[in-house]
């Protein structure tokens, strides 16, 4: 996803995790995939996001998450995106999204369906196998 | 019924045949899965070559390879483009969607969680794995 990244006017959980949802709103609007989105936040800056995109790439592994990790790492130039966050939309991600977001070495996993309730998931880690 | 029929005719044809029948198909099978995984070995020598990390991975619909996967995680900057991943992703391209049923997925190593639940998520019908070809069976919701 090569679009620009639009900033929230502030720099809260709350701006960040809306931002989240309302790409969900997108996806689902646009028929790109089922109704998920995500951004990658570093320094009170989004710097990847991505919406579930199942039907436009015919892509099963492009959830919103490994949408948005994706686009944080072509925006960046790394595949390592260590002091950075997810806020993601939705439940507790799956565990290909959180496997993905241990991967990438992000932080913390913060996930909602609403702006006003953010549940913190941790530092992700690689599960049990 | 029919499944149930057929299954009885197997047999029937195993008793009659005996076990020389079944050794041969299960020789066949061996030669089939040989040759598929090692195009994901050589899927492996590419991603090293390219300077990645040596994975390599295949998904093949019946008989035929629909999607090449080589590790591209340094390469493409991408932390989750992992051979299986790739494999996956390529697949989804060839056969114009995102459900992989009846395929079946070769890997040169065990899948990692992600790779895993992605499986999961691709429908893929089997997973085979490393030189042996282990029979990993159907794809699960995280391990």
């Amino acid at each position: 996803m090569a679009d620009p990244i639009r900033q929230p006017n502030t720099s809260t959980p709350a701006a960040f995790m809306q931002r989240a949802l309302d790409l969900a709103a997108e996806a689902e609007k646009s028929g790109r995939g089922n109704a998920y989105g995500a951004v990658i936040v570093q320094e009170d800056k989004i710097i990847g996001q991505g919406t579930n995109a199942i039907y436009a790439q015919n892509d099963p592994t492009a959830h919103g998450e490994v949408e948005a990790i994706k686009d944080a790492c072509r925006r960046t130039g790394s595949n390592d995106l260590s002091g950075a966050v997810i806020y993601t939309s939705g439940g507790s991600p799956c565990p290909m999204c959180a496997t993905a977001c241990y991967w990438a070495n992000l932080d913390r996993i913060f996930y909602a369906h609403r702006a006003d309730e953010i549940t913190d998931g941790g530092a992700p880690g690689y599960g049990k196998c | 019924m029919l499944k149930r029929r057929a299954l009885l005719s197997g047999v029937a044809s195993m008793w009659a045949f005996g076990p020389a029948f079944v050794h041969q198909a299960v020789a066949q099978s061996n030669e089939i899965h040989e040759r598929f995984i090692a195009q994901a070995f050589s899927m492996r020598d590419w991603a090293v070559s390219e300077g990645d990390q040596a994975f390599g991975a295949i998904v093949v619909k019946n008989g035929q390879v629909v999607g090449l996967g080589p590790s591209r995680v340094v390469t493409n900057w991408d932390a989750t483009a992992h051979a299986e991943m790739e494999a996956l992703r390529a697949a989804g391209r060839t056969l114009g969607t995102h459900d992989l049923s009846d395929c079946i997925l070769y890997t040169t190593s065990p899948p990692c969680r992600m790779c895993e639940t992605a499986a999961y998520w691709g429908n893929i019908e089997r997973v085979y794995t490393g030189r042996s070809i282990s029979d990993r069976g159907k794809p699960g919701y995280g391990c």
